[in-house]
């Protein structure tokens, strides 16, 4: 059975929240992330236990959280190792984006990071 | 006065990937946080072991009130040359003709280095299991100087006598 669109429901839910999209280059043979901000409309959630216990063990005890995107998501952004910006914390991406934009929305999962992450290079 | 202007893995790098013929963004100098490339290709990552110290001097030039370090090392390296598809364990031998080819003997009398071969090529394909990852691992060895300049302040060890009179 098809998902019903649920975008109008995320309505007033999800708000415009800060992310900072890491990409991976090879520049002089040494690998250099270069970072973009752009915001999205997305509700950030700390993942249930029950969803945490099918995670491997050694990942149980790291702070575990789901991310839902209203609409459509550029292809190019919260890959693995993206940085996301939410309430003064840092969040890094652990799975790639699962695509329900039919049904007007994305998932992706994440952990709570420590390590700052790459600055913005200014224009 | 013998300087090394590059690291020892860059040199490498830089003379696989002009001896191969590969894409300077497939030869990338070892990072735990590197994303490897998906597609078939070879690509090679270039680690950095152990390096062994053969000795360390220093000359002084009272002229100019400096003093000149240099120490010259072994740095061992490994090349590992990796692709899903046969190409790595077809070509994995290019790797060393590219040690000693004209374009690294120039670059070796550059940046005032020599390049050698350590040991055999070691085939780690079986670590990926059943999954074709053909994977081979080439060990070198570098000997580089590297030298400082420092400014030396002077001290005094006899100072001149002060006389004080008696007002």
């Amino acid at each position: 059975m098809r998902v019903p669109y649920l975008g109008g429901a995320l309505k007033g839910w999800t708000a415009p929240t800060p992310v900072r999209d890491v990409t991976q280059t090879v520049v002089d043979h040494e690998v250099v992330e270069i970072a973009t901000d752009l915001t999205l409309d997305m509700n950030a959630q700390p993942m249930p236990p029950s969803q945490v216990n099918r995670k491997p063990e050694e990942q149980r005890t790291w702070l575990w959280w789901t991310f839902i995107i209203r609409g459509s998501v550029p292809s190019t952004v919260l890959k693995v190792d993206s940085v996301v910006f939410l309430k003064g914390k840092t969040f890094r991406v652990q799975s790639g984006l699962r695509d329900w934009t039919t049904s007007g929305f994305s998932i992706c999962e994440a952990i709570e990071d420590f390590t700052p992450p790459p600055s913005v290079p200014s224009s | 006065m013998s300087v090394i202007f590059k690291e020892p893995d860059k040199i490498l790098a830089d003379i696989i990937t002009v001896f191969m013929g590969l894409d300077p963004t497939r030869v990338v100098s070892y990072d735990e946080n590197w994303d490897p490339p998906k597609d078939q290709g070879i690509y090679v990552t270039i680690q950095t072991d152990p390096t062994d110290i053969l000795g360390v001097s220093q000359k002084f030039d009272p002229a100019t009130g400096t003093e000149e370090s240099s120490l010259s090392a072994f740095q061992r390296l490994t090349v590992n040359i990796t692709s899903r598809d046969r190409t790595a364990l077809q070509r994995k031998e290019e790797v060393v003709m590219a040690l000693t080819s004209t374009y690294s003997q120039q670059q070796q009398e550059l940046q005032q280095c020599r390049i050698f071969r350590e040991g055999p090529i070691l085939d780690l394909s079986f670590i990926e299991g059943p999954r074709a990852l053909h994977r081979y691992q080439i060990p070198v060895k570098i000997t580089f100087v590297k030298t400082k300049t420092t400014s030396i302040p002077m001290i005094q060890p006899n100072p001149a006598p002060e006389i004080q009179e008696d007002s």
